[in-house]
């Protein structure tokens, strides 16, 4: 047996295991490049909680706020989020995946596998049956070290891949729910009237909104720290 | 299958709307400043302006005056502030260690250690303007490069002061 053979095993379950992920992804960032649309370099990805909480404050003082690229915007922003969440918690434990779902899809440590419980059977339970089945463990120990090793790195590889892609995309979604939100809400009178009376003469943005917010709170909790650190985002 | 939403044209054409928005938009002047003098600021050579303008916020022009203190001794605040016209000077417990010109920096170290305020600096000349800014060092996500230049040229610089240090205490 040769590497090929392992990694091309490695491949054939890392595509699957990555497969919804995969798609979204692609489809994200192909949808970015075509259109030449922004990633920015400040990770808008923080402030996403805070931009769902502001669009619901938003509908509750205009009920027809939202426009349907707004909607999608804001959803697809969740999506994202759940995305990332879920990759996260599903690529934590590389040894994990390996043992408990990798073996079983290989045809090769599992034929290994099945050839260890049939030796095991044998009635005849000779010296040389016995020492066949330690020889047969030992390689089949072996055999997993080397898969293990393959598999961790191409794993290892897939899973920095689509964190940065699913990042990059959430990032990019943010940055425009951001934009988006604003401009709309700055296109109703209800909303812009309401702005009016809690952030006065600063101009409504979402970093203005969190200074508003912030001076509401009591400082040094973990909710103000989180809002602070998404001031720092907004220059 | 993705299981984000399909835009149409009429979405694009938001985005590329913001997209334009953003391009017109000027920059604030401080940080058009920053920018300027990034390669005067020694721990900030070599770092992508996107990513520079991305790690630091709370950017400010400050305006002193002869003897006004800029930063105190044992203060928590943690700005690093760039030199841009006039001269400060440094005391330690009341005594003055040194003076600090024009495109000089001082304040890096609490920032990015999170200590106290290790000397005072105070205008020494009638007027003194500085820029103030802050560096988001959470940002490892999308600046991961950039902070780690930013460290690397934080060490060098601490080196340098060690080295100026042992040299004047062999010549001594």
């Amino acid at each position: 047996m040769d590497l090929k053979t392992i990694e091309d095993e490695i491949y054939e379950f890392t595509t699957a295991y990555f497969d919804e992920v995969a798609d979204t992804v692609e489809g994200e960032i192909e949808f970015i490049e075509n259109n030449n649309l922004y990633i920015p370099k400040e990770n808008y990805t923080i402030v996403t909680d805070f931009l769902n909480t502001t669009l619901i404050n938003f509908r509750v003082y205009d009920s027809k706020f939202m426009s349907s690229t707004l909607d999608k915007v804001h959803k697809d922003a969740k999506i994202l989020q759940e995305l990332y969440k879920n990759l996260k918690k599903r690529t934590e434990d590389i040894k994990n995946i390996f043992n408990t779902y990798f073996i079983s899809s290989s045809p090769i440590l599992t034929a290994f596998a099945k050839e260890i419980i049939a030796q095991k059977e044998k009635v005849e339970d000779s010296i040389e049956d016995r020492k066949l089945l330690k020889k047969l463990m030992l390689d089949f120990k072996e055999l997993q070290n080397i898969y293990f090793e393959i598999f961790s790195e191409i794993f290892s590889e897939d899973k920095t891949y689509y964190t940065k892609g699913i990042l990059e995309a959430l990032n990019s979604k943010a940055f425009y729910f951001d934009k988006l939100l604003w401009k709309e809400a700055l296109e109703s009178d209800v909303i812009k009237r309401r702005l009016k009376s809690l952030i006065s003469e600063n101009t409504p943005n979402t970093k203005n909104y969190l200074l508003y917010t912030t001076g509401l709170m009591r400082p040094y909790t973990k909710e103000y720290q989180y809002l602070q650190s998404c001031i720092r985002i907004y220059k | 299958m993705s299981q984000t939403n399909s835009y149409v044209v009429q979405d694009v054409e938001k985005f590329l709307q913001i997209n334009k928005e953003i391009e017109e938009d000027e920059q604030s002047q401080s940080l058009k400043k920053l920018l300027s003098v990034q390669d005067k600021i020694s721990i900030f050579r070599g770092i992508e302006p996107l990513e520079l303008k991305a790690i630091v916020y709370n950017l400010k022009f400050v305006k002193v005056k002869f003897k006004e203190y800029v930063v105190e001794q044992n203060d928590t605040s943690t700005e690093i502030f760039f030199i841009i016209d006039g001269e400060c000077q440094v005391f330690h417990n009341k005594q003055k260690v040194g003076t600090l010109k024009a495109g000089e920096i001082f304040g890096e170290s609490a920032a990015i250690f999170k200590t106290k305020r290790n000397a005072s600096v105070v205008c020494a000349t009638k007027n003194a303007t500085l820029l103030a800014f802050s560096i988001d060092e959470n940002n490892m996500e999308f600046c991961a490069p950039a902070l780690a230049i930013l460290y690397k040229n934080l060490a060098l610089q601490i080196n340098a002061k060690l080295e100026e240090i042992n040299n004047a205490f062999i010549k001594k």
